[in-house]
């Protein structure tokens, strides 16, 4: 058993095939992008951002998810280290990503206008913060601590495979467990500076960890669409049960309602306060088509994938957890979207053909390169603990 | 006289295996051979035995059923709770907010709902078991004591519809138990 599983690796799963278009889809999104760009820069910029963003929670979660699984073990983790690895590795494209976001920063951030900020009441106390230089420092020290980790628990996990050392995989245990505390404080600033202070003016405690759960959430879900789409080939065919499945199934249960709870309680707690700072921030989401957004974010980011992710069947077959994933994947966008754009267009519904180019050619190349980074390893990490587990009952599943 | 029904005879047939493996690789004997009226006992939980034994892990079962009701009661009380205290019997004016103020109900509405389906979980559990129960016929096989300890056993029922005590009793011992045993009522 464990000799065909040592021979499988990931090219018998055909993933390379989908890596040139998705390449040439990129390039393509990349360059009417850039006609974009030439016709009209603020709306070109204020369209990197979601899409930045969308693809950015993918990675930065796996990372996350990538280090949680370190530090808890178990079986839900073995099936997709992978492509979380892989995923986690590819923060470097992140960082050329981000590169629009600092040339369209008077586009996008009301604060970079020192002239309007000065005179603001509000927002001239928070200079200290909100600045150019800052925002720039933090976002070199963010990136950099994001692939600091990345690529050390990547030796690490190389290292590990040569010598098989129990003290190399607790030095890669602890790297994790101390990145979870790094990784969710980066966020919730990161979240803070290229998001919230898209609105200088308004602020919500909320924002971080609803931005960190997020992105866990959108990792999970992309990782679950990608396993699913290997379930017909022989080699993950043979090794992916039913149960591994409705473990991803059960974690996105959970961070759907660990989304909805910090979603939720934002705004009661706003709702509730109803003061004069802090309303509009809601009072323009809510409004007109917007509002449609945010009652389809709440059925579809939540009580959709949250009715259907209860009934375990739907949890145990690839076809219909996929269908689940890619409502997630889809809503994630929505929600991210909403959550940012109504910052500069108030309550005018706006939205540009340059969002999806954007998108496309953010993902395209992407996917490009992760796939990039999965390929040529094997398939699962065959040398790491928990994989007798996870392919024993398989094993029982045949002699019985 | 003893109180209530005597019931004498046959419960089943009882098998004793080493491993769990061999108790759930047992079960799925079983359960392929024909037989529904079977139950397994092992010292933990043990990973797919349920399904082995042929009970529905797809689908409402009676207790996912009983948890949903209960907390669909739950929901519907904790809310009825608030809109019938703030709107009927004690509206006040609270900052200028409707009385119908329903988001500030939702925790109240979530808590219930949980609450609920919880004590719907813990004694729906306890009835479809049938527990408390202070006898039960396995008990009247002398090594069943090692279930809570390091052995793992396999009953297949008198009343299921295929039983026939020889033949159920030859079925066992092909599958290489340390013993099969007569389980008396």
């Amino acid at each position: 058993m464990s000799a065909g599983v040592a021979e499988t690796n990931a090219s018998a799963t055909g993933i390379s095939q989908w890596r040139m278009p998705s390449l040439v889809i990129g390039i393509i999104g990349l360059a009417l992008s850039a006609l974009g760009y030439f016709i009209n820069q603020e709306t070109f910029f204020r369209s990197w951002l979601p899409s930045f963003l969308f693809w950015f929670s993918i990675v930065a979660g796996s990372l996350a998810v990538l280090m949680l699984q370190y530090v808890t073990g178990g079986e839900w983790g073995l099936m997709i280290r992978r492509p979380l690895g892989a995923a986690a590795r590819t923060m470097l494209w992140m960082v050329l990503f981000f590169i629009p976001i600092i040339l369209g920063m008077k586009y996008l951030y009301p604060w970079s206008n020192t002239q309007w900020a000065m005179a603001d009441e509000n927002v001239s106390q928070k200079l200290g913060w909100l600045n150019w230089k800052r925002f720039l420092a933090f976002a070199a020290l963010y990136f950099a601590l994001w692939n600091l980790w990345a690529w050390r628990i990547r030796a690490l996990s190389l290292s590990f495979y040569q010598d098989r050392s129990p003290y190399t995989e607790l030095k890669r245990r602890k790297w994790a467990a101390s990145g979870l505390l790094m990784i969710v404080l980066t966020l919730t600033f990161a979240s803070i500076d290229w998001m919230m202070s898209t609105e200088p003016k308004w602020s919500s405690t909320m924002y971080g960890i609803t931005f960190v759960v997020g992105c866990a959430l959108s990792a999970l879900a992309f990782v679950t669409f990608f396993l699913t789409r290997l379930v017909n080939t022989e080699a993950m065919g043979s090794l992916l049960k039913p149960t591994h499945l409705r473990d991803l199934g059960n974690l996105m249960l959970a961070f759907v309602m660990f989304y909805a709870y910090t979603t939720f309680s934002e705004f009661l707690l706003i709702w509730y306060a109803n003061l004069h700072e802090e309303i509009p921030h809601f009072l323009v989401r809510t409004s007109g088509l917007w509002g449609a957004v945010a009652f389809s974010v709440a059925m579809f980011h939540f009580f959709l994938p949250f009715g259907l992710l209860l009934i375990r069947p739907i949890k145990d077959r690839p076809k219909t957890i996929a269908i689940v994933a890619v409502i997630i994947i889809v809503m994630r966008y929505v929600a991210l979207y909403w959550l940012v754009a109504p910052s500069w267009y108030g309550e005018h519904f706006t939205w540009s053909w340059m969002n999806l180019t954007t998108l496309l050619g953010i993902g395209g190349v992407w996917i490009w390169a992760f796939i990039g980074q999965l390929r040529g390893q094997t398939i699962i990490p065959i040398h790491e603990t928990w994989v007798e587990e996870a392919i024993r009952e398989g094993a029982l599943k045949v002699n019985g | 006289m003893a109180i209530g029904k005597v019931r004498t005879g046959t419960y089943g047939v009882i098998a004793e295996f080493s491993s769990p493996a061999d108790l759930t690789a047992a079960a799925e004997a079983a359960r392929d051979a024909g037989y529904t009226e079977m139950d397994a006992f092992s010292p933990f939980p043990i990973h797919n035995l349920h399904e082995a034994v042929g009970m529905k892990s797809t689908g409402l079962s009676s207790m996912s059923a009983l948890v949903l009701i209960g907390g669909i009661i739950g929901g519907i009380g904790g809310f009825f709770m608030c809109w019938y205290a703030n709107v009927i019997s004690y509206p006040l004016n609270i900052g200028g907010k409707p009385f119908n103020s329903w988001p500030a109900w939702i925790p109240i509405t979530f808590e219930c709902a949980i609450l609920m389906a919880a004590f719907a979980a813990v004694f729906g559990m306890l009835a479809l078991n049938g527990l408390p129960m202070p006898y039960h016929p396995v008990f009247n096989v002398k090594r069943f004591d090692q279930a809570s300890r390091d052995k793992f056993f396999l009953v297949i029922q008198a009343r299921d519809p295929k039983f026939d005590l020889d033949t159920v009793w030859k079925f066992l011992e092909a599958l290489h138990p340390r013993e099969v045993v007569d389980v008396p009522w």
